[in-house]
């Protein structure tokens, strides 16, 4: 039965891997943006890293239906700290959970998470950077002394204070703080991008026919800074997903005993002697979703930027 | 130069004072006040109140932010409860310790970063490149303390071959002569340099590589080459030289990643460092030493990013002779 | 400039094969290298509760007298001279005058004077400085030197606790380097980095967040100690102290948590030592609606409810799984260390089947969400446990496992030990899964669980637990002039509170320490298990093996 759905989860990784190169290969043979998709496809890795966030997004949307044990109820006694074996297949914890089940909730907890929490950061910063650009003059000056004092603070450092002086945090309340401390670098790219558009001569132009400046941002700015954003967002997950994981390691991230990675490879220190499965599981499929973004990521800059080639 | 000086060191003043206000923010803004904990360690409310009146804690909001940022400016980070002691003595104590991994976190990172860098530049598109990017980016995608812990688990714990934590062997630290007590204290460096080195330095031979290919493009690497200059030559002369230059930058842009990481790090092998002593006051919610450290580390920062861009001054004749 | 990656890993091979094996080591001086996830504060007895700060200083000072290894507490029988070498009862009981050994020297040299117990006793009761034992002293009206050699302590009232509390809570200090310090600024005095007791041990070292160092006074009046150097060895946490004890670096720890057992039995150099404990840990109910004094809990504040959810725990299962067979279940608000302890103290057994009917005759009846409800409120409550105790989180997994099976939805709340202080005296929670660490003075109890308790500021009573029944056994036990008819009314008053069930007493903490098998302890006792740490031996090879004597021998 489980088999049955594992299967099933399986063929529609390949089903949406499928419609994905089809897709894309119509792009590459016509289209406005064909040369992008050429040159993403160009990257073996970011094609790898493609699938691999398909498959870790299906896993985590389907967890509930394809974990082999309930996350948190406990196994019998002698499950406590299992090794991995055929029906457990990371082992289990200290209090006899099923780490593989845990690790497909917690990478579900964890990419939540990191995928809201950056959809905030980008909001957030695109409006802040294309505030600065588009306004210019002393405000600008002092609204980017401000990104550049934030961005001398160590991010992790600052959620660990954060998170002290509040905790516990809730699941919400965490990500809108790991949001609202990642978007400083967004807002730095977005008034670059502003600033040179600027001088452009559409904006000119339709400022000449009296467009109002929003409408200005709206219409001409915000399509043509999407793309370095979209490429730093995609950079940005994989730290958002490392930071989460570091503040529930610390103890004040996601609160018990919902299993996010960074809690289970908490939960796993104490016995990483004896029980090494607990801690090295969850935190492999971290390090993939961490590469996949970042290798991700890297293949859209290439593919977006053509001055940026592989030089 | 004195007055790229000068201008940096305003604008690094303008950063820590926005981070100060930021930290005061916090303070302000969070449940209680850094005595609000005190009860239950049983100190007499009298005192609490001294502290209290001692900085600035009974008085107006306005005056406690100009209470606070004065303290600071003299040098005076606040009082720790769960120390018992101020802020400063705490982190005299601490800091040089994180300064010491950090260094050498940076001087691994770039030491290793550049060769790998070079190594990937002049063997591009071959196994070895791929191999050396892929790997280094692997790294590069670890969550430190994980990456820490993993070698803790081989490296102490399977083949015990490095101490497992700490920053001496205390039974013979009294009576160790001066080389012994350095090659003990190496050894205790050993594993957590390597975690930071590991995790730092995937970026510095991404661009280290880049760098290299610029100037591999040069007309006068083009010319030397022309004129049949090895190109082991060409490497060491021609491009190191003019791509090292830029990196230098990257030492401050890398510095807030490493003290980021030194933070989880040191709790993963116990070194007495300011990640320690912020994970020990997260636990006993100790107000004072928490936002003292962010306002540290970000100084740090501030300092590190300033010493780059002289650096980069000195290396480089055109903004020399600005 | 020519950098190979090679150079880094040759550099790294050279320090990995520094490592000694120990055989080279030189002869050191025994030492004991007690590992521990935690630093000092300050070094000032009466200022601190810092348990690092209380093991260093009690080596560094001495009390007057210390309570022998039978822990009782009633009148003087049992108790060992310590600074003082004798002492002698007022004919009313009133006075109690304490003869301070002439032989008796602060290590900067000056001799100990009744005027140093003077200043002690100042500073204890000093509001200023708030010390632990100031409560304790309230019945010694004043501290007078007749001479330089005695100190005599004049008490309000005779009580069956009047010597201990005289001789077993002031540390004493020397107030010839203290007395101009004001009280509020003993805390940050110099002196807490460097001082100066009359104890076995004299301060050597102390590196902030790694180490502490004390080392044997061979002049000590009470004779030198047989350990010549005491180590407090600093981690960041319990694991990377199990490791360093696993891996020879240190050869002491006071903790042992269940996986670490089965580990030490894989090193034959290691042995387990299990000594009596003064911890019992319970899960407290709050009897009235959180925050708010008012009103009684929707699920609490009802006796048999509470009663319901005890027998729905399989308590013996819950400590076996996280701890071992050996572990003992809390029979009530004692453990088996105390005088008054008694392990037929009838108890609320196991009874999911009758924890059901009982709850269903209640009104709460079973919902199709399989959580009981009653009047469209659902029988779920939370439960605070601090951030930093493995094993209590272990045990609320298990718990709310087992209040599933009975319809009762408990959901965790995780919180770091501050501000679960903080929520349980604001009352602002359902349940609270405590640890206690018990006084030896039975009368302790009243501050835990009287009506008096309850009602008074900053109480430890934050459940709301009244009952006359068991302030009047208590009452009755402390006003007993026999000390037989005061256990008796002790234990009349545990039965009590277990039936009224306020909270599940879930276990007393196994106390069980790791140490190299050259390590010889003296007795250690349920209170203070490092109380007699002059008295511990440390065998020629126990040693720890240092982590850099090969290379550094062939140095030389």
């Amino acid at each position: 039965m489980l088999a049955l759905r594992w299967l099933s989860a399986a063929a529609l990784i390949a089903a949406l891997c499928i419609a994905l190169w089809r897709f894309a290969r119509t792009r590459t043979t016509s289209g406005r943006s064909r040369g992008a998709f050429a040159r993403y496809a160009a990257h073996p890795s970011a094609v790898i890293a493609l699938i691999a966030l398909i498959m870790l997004y299906v896993l985590a949307a389907l967890a509930p239906w394809l974990a082999t044990h309930d996350p948190i109820g406990i196994l019998a006694q002698s499950f406590v700290n299992h090794p991995p074996s055929r029906e457990l297949l990371f082992g289990t914890d200290f209090a006899g959970r099923d780490v593989f089940s845990r690790v497909l909730y917690g990478t579900r907890i964890s990419l939540t998470i990191a995928l809201l929490a950056t959809v905030i950061s980008v909001i957030v910063g695109t409006a802040y950077g294309a505030t600065a650009g588009f306004v210019g003059g002393k405000l600008d000056a002092v609204m980017m002394r401000f990104v550049d004092a934030f961005l001398a603070i160590p991010r992790i450092v600052l959620l660990i204070a954060i998170g002290t002086l509040w905790s516990p945090l809730s699941m919400w309340s965490l990500i809108l703080i790991l949001g609202l401390t990642a978007w400083f670098g967004t807002s730095r790219l977005v008034r670059a991008e502003v600033l040179s558009l600027k001088e452009r001569d559409m904006v000119a132009a339709a400022r000449a026919l009296g467009a109002r400046d929003l409408a200005i941002v709206r219409r001409h700015v915000l399509p043509n800074v999407m793309t370095p954003v979209i490429v730093a967002a995609t950079l940005g997950v994989a730290g958002v997903i490392i930071n989460e994981a570091a503040l529930s390691y610390l103890g004040i991230g996601i609160p018990d005993p919902t299993p996010s990675l960074g809690n289970i490879i908490r939960e796993g220190t104490p016995y990483v002697g004896t029980a090494w499965w607990v801690a090295l599981f969850p935190g492999i499929a971290l390090v993939l979703t961490a590469l996949a973004y970042n290798l991700a990521g890297d293949g859209l800059r290439d593919a977006m930027d053509p001055r940026q080639v592989d030089r | 130069m004195r007055r790229l000086l000068a201008g940096r060191l305003l604008q690094g003043l303008a950063v820590i004072w926005v981070v100060s206000t930021l930290t005061f923010a916090l303070l302000h803004l969070a449940p209680g006040d850094p005595f609000s904990y005190q009860n239950e360690r049983r100190v007499a409310p009298e005192v609490i109140a001294h502290w209290r009146h001692v900085y600035c804690l009974d008085r107006p909001v306005a005056a406690q932010y100009v209470c606070y940022l004065r303290s600071i400016a003299s040098g005076d980070l606040g009082y720790s409860i769960s120390h018992a002691r101020p802020v400063r003595d705490i982190l005299l104590d601490y800091v040089p310790r994180t300064l010491e991994l950090m260094s050498l976190g940076l001087l691994a990172s770039f030491l290793v970063g550049i060769a790998l860098g070079v190594l990937e530049a002049r063997r591009r598109g071959t196994f070895a490149d791929w191999g050396s990017r892929g790997i280094s980016l692997f790294f590069y995608s670890m969550p430190d303390f994980w990456l820490a812990l993993m070698l803790a688990l081989v490296f102490a714990y399977w083949l015990p071959i490095f101490p497992i934590s700490g920053i001496e062997d205390v039974i013979n630290a009294p009576t160790n002569s001066p080389w012994q007590h350095l090659v003990d204290h190496l050894r205790h460096l050993v594993l957590p340099v390597t975690t930071l080195m590991l995790m730092t330095c995937a970026g510095i031979a991404r661009f280290q590589r880049a760098a290299m290919l610029d100037a591999m493009r040069l007309d006068f690497v083009v010319t030397a080459r022309a004129k049949g200059v090895s190109e082991n030559e060409i490497a060491r002369h021609h491009v190191l030289r003019n791509a090292l230059l830029p990196i230098i930058t990257l030492a401050g842009l890398t510095l807030p990643m490493l003290l980021g990481g030194a933070v989880l790090v040191e709790l993963v092998f116990s070194w007495p460092g300011m990640g320690f002593v912020t994970a020990m006051a997260v636990s006993s919610r100790d107000y004072a030493l928490v936002t003292s450290s962010v306002l540290i580390t970000s100084a740090l920062v501030v300092i590190g990013t300033i010493a780059a861009d002289l650096l980069y001054a000195l290396a480089d004749p055109r903004v020399r002779a600005a | 400039m020519r950098i190979s990656p090679r150079t880094p890993a040759i550099a790294i091979l050279l320090l990995a094969a520094c490592r000694g094996d120990g055989g080279s080591a030189p002869k050191h001086a025994s030492t004991l290298v007690m590992t521990l996830p935690a630093d000092a504060d300050v070094f000032i007895p009466a200022l601190t509760t810092n348990e690092t700060s209380v093991q260093v200083t009690s080596v560094l000072f001495e009390k007057l007298a210390s309570v022998g290894d039978s822990l009782n507490v009633i009148g003087d029988s049992g108790f060992r001279p310590a600074l003082a070498d004798s002492w002698t009862w007022g004919p009313d009981s009133l006075t109690i005058a304490f003869h301070i050994d002439p032989k008796a020297r602060w290590q900067d040299g000056v001799p100990v004077r009744a005027a140093d117990v003077v200043y002690s006793f100042r500073i204890n009761t000093s509001k200023a400085i708030g010390a632990v034992a100031g409560p304790l002293l309230a019945g010694i009206d004043s501290v007078t030197a007749r001479d330089s050699a005695t100190a005599v302590f004049w008490f309000h009232a005779r009580t069956l606790e009047q010597f201990y509390n005289a001789a077993a809570q002031i540390s004493v200090l020397p107030a010839h380097l203290l007395q101009n310090i004001p009280d509020s600024s003993l805390k940050t005095a110099p002196f807490n980095r460097n001082p100066v007791g009359s104890g076995p041990y004299k301060f050597t070292r102390w590196v902030s967040g790694s180490t502490i160092e004390v080392d044997a006074d061979s002049t000590f009046h009470g004779g030198r100690p047989k350990i010549d150097r005491l180590i407090w060895s600093i981690a960041a946490n319990p694991d990377a102290a199990m490791l360093r004890l696993f891996s020879g670096e240190a050869n002491f720890t006071e903790t042992l948590r269940k996986q670490d057992i089965d580990q030490i039995a894989k090193h034959p150099e290691l042995k387990a030592v299990h000594y009596p404990s003064m911890l019992v840990y319970f899960v407290r109910f709050n009897a009235r609606a959180r925050g708010g004094t008012h009103g009684p809990h929707a699920i609490f504040g009802d006796r048999e409810v509470r009663r319901a959810l005890t027998m729905a725990l399989d308590r013996r299962r819950a400590v076996t799984t996280v701890f071992d067979s050996a572990t003992q279940v809390a029979v009530g608000p004692i453990t088996s260390a105390l005088g008054t302890y008694d392990s037929n103290l009838p108890q609320i057994a196991y009874a999911p089947d009758s924890a059901a009917a009982i709850l269903e005759r209640r009104g709460w009846v079973m919902g199709k969400d399989g959580v009981r409800h009653k009047g469209g409120a659902p029988l779920q409550f939370s439960i605070l446990v601090p951030s930093t105790s493995t094993q209590r989180q272990q045990m609320v997994v298990l718990m709310q496992d087992m209040m599933k099976r009975i319809g009762a939805r408990m959901d965790i709340e995780r919180v770091d030990f501050p501000t679960m202080i903080a929520h349980g005296k604001a009352h602002d929670y359902d349940a609270s899964f405590e640890g206690m660490s018990l006084d030896p003075t039975p009368s302790g109890i009243r501050q835990e669980w009287s009506t008096a308790a309850a009602k008074r500021e900053g109480t430890s009573n934050t459940g709301y637990y009244m009952s006359s029944t068991f302030d009047a056994a208590v009452d009755s036990a402390v006003a007993s002039r026999d000390p037989q008819a005061a256990i008796a009314y002790y234990r009349r008053a545990y039965a009590t509170l277990i039936d009224d069930a306020p909270g599940i007493w879930m276990y007393e903490l196994p106390s069980i320490a790791g140490m190299s098998v050259n390590v010889h302890p003296a007795p250690m006792r349920a209170d203070l298990w490092f109380a007699h740490l002059a008295d511990w031996t440390v065998g020629d090879a126990a040693a720890p093996k240092s982590a850099s004597v090969a290379l550094a021998a062939g140095a030389h």
